[in-house]
């Protein structure tokens, strides 16, 4: 009966060897209680106390502890390269080249400034910085919007994880405790509450009723059978997550979740701002010597100060001038009215890599500095991944030691169960041939 | 520790994806011949190139400038060649009509000077492109003309004295032009010509005063000359010097930021034989099972 049981166990272990997080059972055996007889007690045999999940606690808690912290980089890092896909200038047609380019184009305009197919360089060299911190900014903005939608979509799975685990702790208190209820559903248990780990921080204690309760970001998510939802909202300085239930939010500190969160309300606005800060200086700036300057005088229009090259004041609203896109003599290149003089295109290239940003640094080399940032960001991302991976996996091979299944043991088992049924088996035959013999010798 | 099969997948399957990964960097590295693809192979180093990028395209600029200063003041050179010839001759035949007392004779020695006079009026409007070349920041307007009755050449009241100026090196500017002021004295060489022809035609022959001003006018043209070509000199050693600056910058560029193929194609061959080793250890430490030594006892 013990042996049928154990290699029942053994079957299950092997059949279950490549489920995820399915954790290796084990008959615990003891000695049946002894018949007491007139010359003592007399051992009965074997008899199943129960059949239980392999498994250390403390390994367990470390487990989901790495996961979480593995996820939020992850997600961090795929969000981080995903920005740098847009700050990429390694390849030569970045806002950096684009800023080279109006220089060059400026100075030409220097050169020749009474020439209208310079002055068409120089328009279309500004339209294409002006496109190119609006394709930059509308990007970004799809990765905000993006991660925004994952967070809804987090918090989503968060829900329906909470749901299940307190569905499952409903079946284990119906079924009487921990102790009665089948290991597969602690290993069900186990799997939700891994999963839940890789989105969200939590903190899972068992009590003594066999009940699981899940705590998420400091906020109460499973008490026993109920489950309490999760809500993104958005609010003037990003996204915050907390219980429906309640105002408060709660304090979501690794998980995928926190990833999420921390790009959208930190990483990408922070990166959206320098840049809007960088596009409005460039349009203050170049504006500041184009208005002073004199646009060039065609027959009945004298040459006139006044005129600003770019509009808007940030990233996402550069633009040329409609008056200079609709006429070129507007690009103010003179300092004196003299169509020939191109000292004021001589300033506003200049001005381009003079000091003008809060910090001293010149307008392309504070691009530059931006470029380099994220740069470090995203390295810096990909890096804790690596390092997170190999703690993870660290955890992950003392987990499985602990509770996978190994093929050889439960093999190796197998035949000491085989031996050991055989050995009972003979036990058996012996006693029935004894029987036998008795039973011959009365008749 | 105990170690079962889950735990040698997983290890198999982790130390295969980081030797493809470190492949498909080197294999990049190869084949854009460059070492910083994205911003985070090397953010440190990627803005160092990025600004030696600058500097590059700077130079390239400033490179240009003085190239088109250079053009612009050879044709300057040019014309006040001609114009120093031209005056050698008027010189010359003011000289002779200064012996000559025949009315006819000086009558004809003004019908040649005002052919001159044309011609070196021809000179001071030469073009550059579009650009009268002696106009001063006036570019566009004729710097000077003759009126209809022939009896004085007026300047652009504009001015044609204004400097034109180019950036040959960081927020260095630099004037690259002889203005229509300094070359022709603002037209008062012309005014002094009229005078003389209109002598001859008169048939009052040159004075010695006469004579001392066209002196003075050859003096001051071989002088703008002579300036005009120190000037192109000079650009033509700052582009010297901008050309090497750049071959420099370039080295270092090169340098910091181009894969050493041979190096990255060494590390490469050592990466995938690390790659094959893990996948035939891998596939033989697999298969290994005690059920392959369990024979079925049915």
């Amino acid at each position: 009966m013990t042996s049928q049981a154990e290699l029942d166990t053994t079957s299950h272990n092997i059949a279950n060897a490549n489920t995820d997080g399915y954790t290796k059972q084990k008959v615990v055996t003891e000695a049946a209680t002894p018949i007491q007889t007139t010359y003592g007690f007399l051992g009965s045999g074997v008899q199943i106390e129960s059949v239980e999940s392999v498994r250390d606690a403390f390994v367990d808690q470390q487990v989901t502890n790495s996961n979480s912290d593995l996820s939020q980089a992850t997600i961090e890092q795929q969000t981080m390269s995903n920005v740098e896909s847009i700050f990429n200038d390694s390849s030569g047609d970045g806002l950096s080249d684009q800023l080279n380019a109006l220089f060059s184009a400026f100075q030409s305009l220097a050169q020749s400034p009474e020439d209208s197919g310079v002055r068409q360089t120089v328009m279309q060299a500004g339209q294409q910085v002006a496109t190119t911190f609006n394709v930059m900014n509308n990007e970004l903005q799809n990765i905000e919007y993006q991660v925004g939608q994952e967070i809804n979509s987090d918090v989503g799975k968060i829900n329906q994880l909470s749901a299940t685990i307190a569905d499952i702790n409903s079946k284990i208190l119906a079924s009487g405790g921990a102790s009665k209820a089948s290991p597969d559903l602690q290993d069900e248990m186990d799997n939700s509450v891994s999963q839940l780990s890789g989105l969200v921080n939590v903190k899972v204690t068992t009590d003594p009723t066999g009940v699981t309760n899940v705590t998420a970001g400091g906020t109460v998510i499973v008490a026993a059978g109920t489950a309490y939802a999760f809500k993104a909202t958005q609010t003037s300085s990003g996204i915050t997550v907390g219980r429906s239930d309640s105002s408060q939010s709660a304090t979501i500190s690794s998980g995928e979740l926190s990833g999420l969160l921390s790009s959208y309300n930190g990483t990408i606005s922070s990166f959206a701002n320098q840049l809007d800060n960088i596009a409005n200086t460039l349009v203050q700036t170049v504006n500041a010597f184009h208005s002073t300057g004199y646009t060039l005088s065609t027959n009945g229009t004298p040459a006139q100060t006044g005129e600003d090259f770019f509009v808007g004041n940030s990233a996402g609203s550069i633009a040329v001038s409609s008056d200079i896109v609709s006429n070129l003599n507007n690009i103010a290149a003179s300092s004196s009215g003299d169509p020939g003089d191109g000292g004021n295109a001589t300033a506003i290239a200049n001005v381009l890599n003079a000091p003008v940003m809060s910090d001293g640094q010149s307008i392309v080399n504070e691009y530059q500095g931006l470029v380099g940032q994220v740069g470090i960001a995203s390295q810096q991302a990909s890096d804790s991944v690596q390092t997170l991976q190999v703690s993870q996996n660290q955890m992950t091979a003392f987990q499985n030691s602990i509770s996978g299944v190994s093929l050889d043991e439960e093999l190796t088992n197998m035949i000491q169960y085989q031996h050991s049924f055989e050995a009972a088996a003979k036990v058996v035959t012996t006693t029935d041939a004894m029987y036998e013999t008795i039973i011959g010798m009365v008749t | 520790m105990n170690i079962n099969e889950t735990q040698v997948v997983n290890d198999l399957l982790y130390s295969i994806g980081q030797s493809r990964q470190s492949i498909d960097k080197l294999q990049e590295q190869i084949s854009t011949g460059k070492l910083v693809n994205t911003p985070s192979d090397d953010p440190v180093l990627d803005e160092r190139l990025m600004m030696l990028q600058n500097q590059v395209n700077q130079n390239n600029v400033y490179t240009q400038n003085v190239q088109y200063a250079s053009s612009f003041l050879t044709q300057q050179s040019t014309a006040l060649g001609s114009a120093v010839n031209l005056m050698t001759n008027i010189k010359t035949m003011v000289l002779s009509a200064a012996n000559d007392s025949s009315s006819q004779d000086l009558q004809s020695y003004g019908t040649q000077l005002d052919q001159d006079i044309d011609q070196l009026l021809d000179l001071a409007n030469s073009k550059f492109g579009d650009k009268y070349i002696f106009g001063g920041t006036q570019t566009t307007s004729q710097p000077f003309y003759m009126n209809a009755d022939r009896t004085a050449v007026t300047t652009n009241p504009d001015g044609v004295g204004g400097a034109l100026n180019l950036d040959v090196g960081f927020q260095i500017s630099d004037q690259y032009n002889i203005t229509g002021q300094e070359a022709f004295s603002g037209g008062q060489m012309f005014s002094d010509l009229i005078a003389i022809r209109d002598e001859l035609n008169n048939g009052t022959a040159p004075t010695e005063a006469d004579i001392q001003t066209v002196d003075n006018d050859l003096d001051s043209l071989i002088n703008t000359n002579a300036k005009a070509g120190a000037m192109t000199n000079r650009f033509s050693l700052m582009q010297a010097q901008l050309n090497s600056q750049t071959q420099s910058l370039q080295t270092t560029q090169s340098n910091l930021g181009d894969t050493d193929v041979a190096a990255a194609t060494i590390k490469l061959e050592e990466q995938q034989t690390a790659l094959q080793a893990a996948l035939q250890t891998g596939s033989s430490v697999v298969q290994l099972s005690l059920a392959n030594y369990l024979t079925s006892t049915g």
